[in-house]
């Protein structure tokens, strides 16, 4: 078994064929619903999955590049943009970079830290149900995929109250955040909640209990201990390998100090664990929520920053607990109005690492649940 | 662990190249490209197992290259703690000993620096494209000699629009 | 998976499955009801250097306070372009000297309202009006004038959403 992270390794146009021993080199992807913005090169011995090259690419955008031509300001809508489940777990470390590097870190409203909070665990119960969703429709499950992006539209809805825009937020900015919580928008949020959490119960009853989906998602695609550390993984993947490690209790960033939350996490490593860990946090954040809305006082919310802004000359690196991991940035500034070189790493480029390695030997019907589940989301991973 | 309580164990260890510590929780180590491979073992021991990631930065004038190592760890008593090792390496000659021997997942970091700003990793057999085009045949991106074309065009000014003017209700 | 685990399994599924078919239906009849969540504009105050919250749609414009001080054409640059000043030399406002207002080019911009946040003079708002699909690429340019018109009001009222633990989310009719 090829155990090396390769990716590519591909001849210039690739041919589906047969070859000799009856082993088949399909495509799966790019076109294909399950594989999103990429393809998987399977070799197929039987119905079992021997080697699978992940060939990314296809939505590479060059974020990097962009944000030297750009504003500090300037650049929010950019980064957010490939990380649409989880723009405020994109943002936010670029900001805490960004506010590192302006010395501003110590004087943010804490009104202003807890309403990133609220974003912020908001955005992760977004994508955690968009992963339900999704989940649902790999596995042919697919009452859970309307659930899932069901649920997920009363959140969406009630951060669109706040920020004014249903995914792509651009709400979190340097010195605090842009406006304000609108009228309503706690007593909402509260009632989505209460909402919300008797609907994770009848989730653990219809995914986890249920039969076919345990027969489905139990025992495929296993990471041990050892390679989800050794391969950088992050986030829900990590934490389904039984490691409990999570950037909010690790090195606690806004005000994730005062509140009291788990940290979920299973040792099987296979997609049933991460997929229990996925709505373990959902619970978590509810729970995180609770304790923020109890919290907050009325107050500034934001320091007005006057004119262009410069980043003194040095170096900042930031990162947070995103809702598929850590995401991190790395800023180089030169003291101009546009950053030196910025560094992005987003969980879901780590855990691509591991992608090659975890395919094979599956079964083909598998592949889709397994390439899911390992919560890597090609657009975030490209940037 | 606190960043002094590091900062002893490293200053034990790792004696000769002076870590400072740089903010909270981030320690930084600059040192020779040659050492890098060494210190990279060393501090993998003493329990940074985790590679956050690999950023490379393209100096022009000073014709160099930087490259940013940033480790974290997966010990229990480590994980607030952040190592950036820093090295230099000439423009002329980018090549430098890999570190995926020591962390696997910096085989796919290598390679996108490989492919951003021609780094030349040694011992890593797999610098290849990753996420540019396969007939991408102009110099790497990051470079600050790549400059950005202006990505609107000429042909902006509107197609032909003709601005009506409409009732203004003011 | 022994096979009491696997009926208790099946009896469990199917009987929240079963639960369901009380619930009344999360659906929004689109486009009879509209489900804004908010619907109030977006607006910018530059004196307190704060935003007041509101859907981020097309632009509203105030041509009888925009001075033509292209600082929203100077936000917007680097975004996605949308933005251009435009000419307009029939019109006579008192404080816009240059006679150049800015118009939207609705196929590029991103509804991030950096241009608002840029604007000192209380001259830029973003309404909720958020259909904007045309059969026409040249029809998403929306000129001063348009820009200036003051958003339609939603004709149809807004959902009345009920969120119930027992029955769902469901708007209320
Ligand atoms: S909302 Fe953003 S993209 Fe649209 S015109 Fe304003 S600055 Fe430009
Ligand atoms: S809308 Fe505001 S920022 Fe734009 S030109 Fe007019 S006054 Fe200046």
């Amino acid at each position: 078994m090829n155990t090396s992270t390769n990716l590519q390794g591909l001849p210039g146009v690739f041919e589906e064929e047969v070859s000799p021993e009856g082993k088949l080199r399909v495509s799966f992807g790019p076109q294909h619903p399950g594989s999103g913005h990429m393809r998987i090169i399977l070799t197929i011995n039987g119905d079992i999955v021997e080697d699978a090259i992940p060939d990314v690419g296809y939505v590479h955008r060059g974020v990097e590049k962009m944000c030297e031509y750009k504003t500090y300001i300037q650049n929010i809508p950019h980064i957010e943009r490939p990380a649409i489940h989880d723009s405020a777990g994109t943002t936010l470390p670029y900001i805490l970079a960004t506010e590192k590097l302006l010395d501003l870190s110590e004087k943010v409203p804490e009104r202003a830290q807890y309403i990133r909070m609220l974003l912020a665990e908001m955005n992760r119960m977004i994508n955690h149900f968009y992963f339900l969703g999704i989940l649902g429709i790999f596995m042919g499950h697919s009452t859970v995929t309307t659930w899932g992006m069901g649920d997920r539209e009363l959140l969406i809805e009630t951060a669109a109250m706040m920020t004014g825009a249903r995914v792509t937020f651009s709400f979190i900015v340097p010195g605090g955040v842009r406006t304000d919580t609108p009228h309503g928008f706690e007593e909402r949020l509260l009632k989505s909640c209460d909402y919300l959490e008797s609907r994770v119960k009848t989730y653990k009853d219809y995914l986890l209990e249920n039969p076919f989906a345990r027969m489905r998602m139990e025992n495929v695609g296993i990471i041990k201990k050892e390679d989800a550390i050794a391969f950088g993984l992050a986030g829900p993947t990590l934490r389904g390998s039984g490691v409990k490690s999570d950037v909010r209790k690790d090195e606690p960033y806004l005000l994730y100090d005062t509140v009291e939350f788990d940290v979920p996490s299973y040792p099987e490593g296979d997609a049933m664990a991460r997929t229990k860990v996925h709505i373990e946090e959902i619970q978590q954040s509810i729970a995180i929520i609770r304790q923020v809305v109890g919290k907050m006082k009325p107050g500034p919310v934001k320091i007005p920053l006057r004119g262009q802004i410069r980043g003194k000359i040095g170096d900042a690196y930031a990162r947070v607990e995103g809702a598929r991991g850590m995401n991190s940035y790395y800023i180089i500034s030169d003291g101009q109005v546009y950053p030196y070189r910025v560094r992005v790493n987003t969980a879901d480029s780590r855990n691509l690492a591991i992608m090659r390695r975890v395919l094979q030997g599956v079964r083909v019907a598998d592949v889709p649940v397994v390439h899911w589940s390992l919560d890597y989301w090609p657009v975030a991973a490209d940037r | 662990m606190k960043d002094e309580d590091l900062l002893r164990i490293l200053k034990d260890s790792l004696s000769a190249y002076s870590p400072v510590k740089v903010d909270k929780n981030r320690i930084k180590i600059s040192l020779q490209a040659e050492t890098l491979h060494d210190v990279a073992e060393k501090i993998f021991s003493i329990g940074f197992n985790y590679l956050h990631t690999i950023c490379a930065t393209d100096y022009p004038d000073k014709q160099e290259f930087e490259l940013n190592y940033i480790v974290g760890s997966m010990d229990d008593d480590k994980r607030n703690n952040i190592i950036m090792l820093v090295t230099r390496i000439p423009k002329s000659n980018p090549s430098l000993r890999t570190v995926s021997d020591v962390w696997k997942a910096a085989k796919l970091e290598e390679r996108e620096e490989f492919e951003m700003l021609g780094v030349n990793f040694l011992g890593n057999d797999e610098l290849q494209k990753l996420y540019l085009p396969e007939d991408w045949n102009e110099i790497p991106p990051l470079l600050k000699e790549y400059k950005l074309k202006r990505w609107v065009d000429e042909e902006r000014n509107r197609h032909g629009l003709v601005i009506e003017k409409v009732e203004h209700e003011h | 998976m022994k096979i009491t685990e696997f009926v208790k399994g099946f009896m469990i599924s199917v009987n929240t499955g079963i639960q369901h078919l009380f619930r009344k239906r999360m659906t929004t009849m689109y486009p009879e009801t509209q489900n804004y969540p908010t619907l109030d504009m977006y607006a910018y105050d530059p004196r307190k250097g704060i935003a007041v919250s509101g859907w981020r749609g097309r632009h509203y414009l105030d041509m009888t306070k925009c001075t033509g001080c292209q600082l929203c054409y100077i936000a917007c640059e680097n975004i996605s372009e949308a933005i251009e000043m435009v000419p307009l030399p029939e019109t006579n406002y008192p404080q816009n000297k240059k006679k150049i207002f800015p118009a939207v080019d609705y196929g590029r911009c991103v509804f991030c309202g950096f241009c608002v946040d840029a604007c000192p003079f209380y001259a830029l708002y973003m309404t909720p009006v958020a259909e904007l699909s045309e059969y026409d690429r040249n029809d998403l340019y929306y000129s001063p004038y348009e820009l200036s018109k003051p958003p339609a009001v939603n004709p149809t009222p807004r959902a009345k959403e009920k969120i119930d633990i027992k029955r769902g989310v469901y708007d209320e009719r």
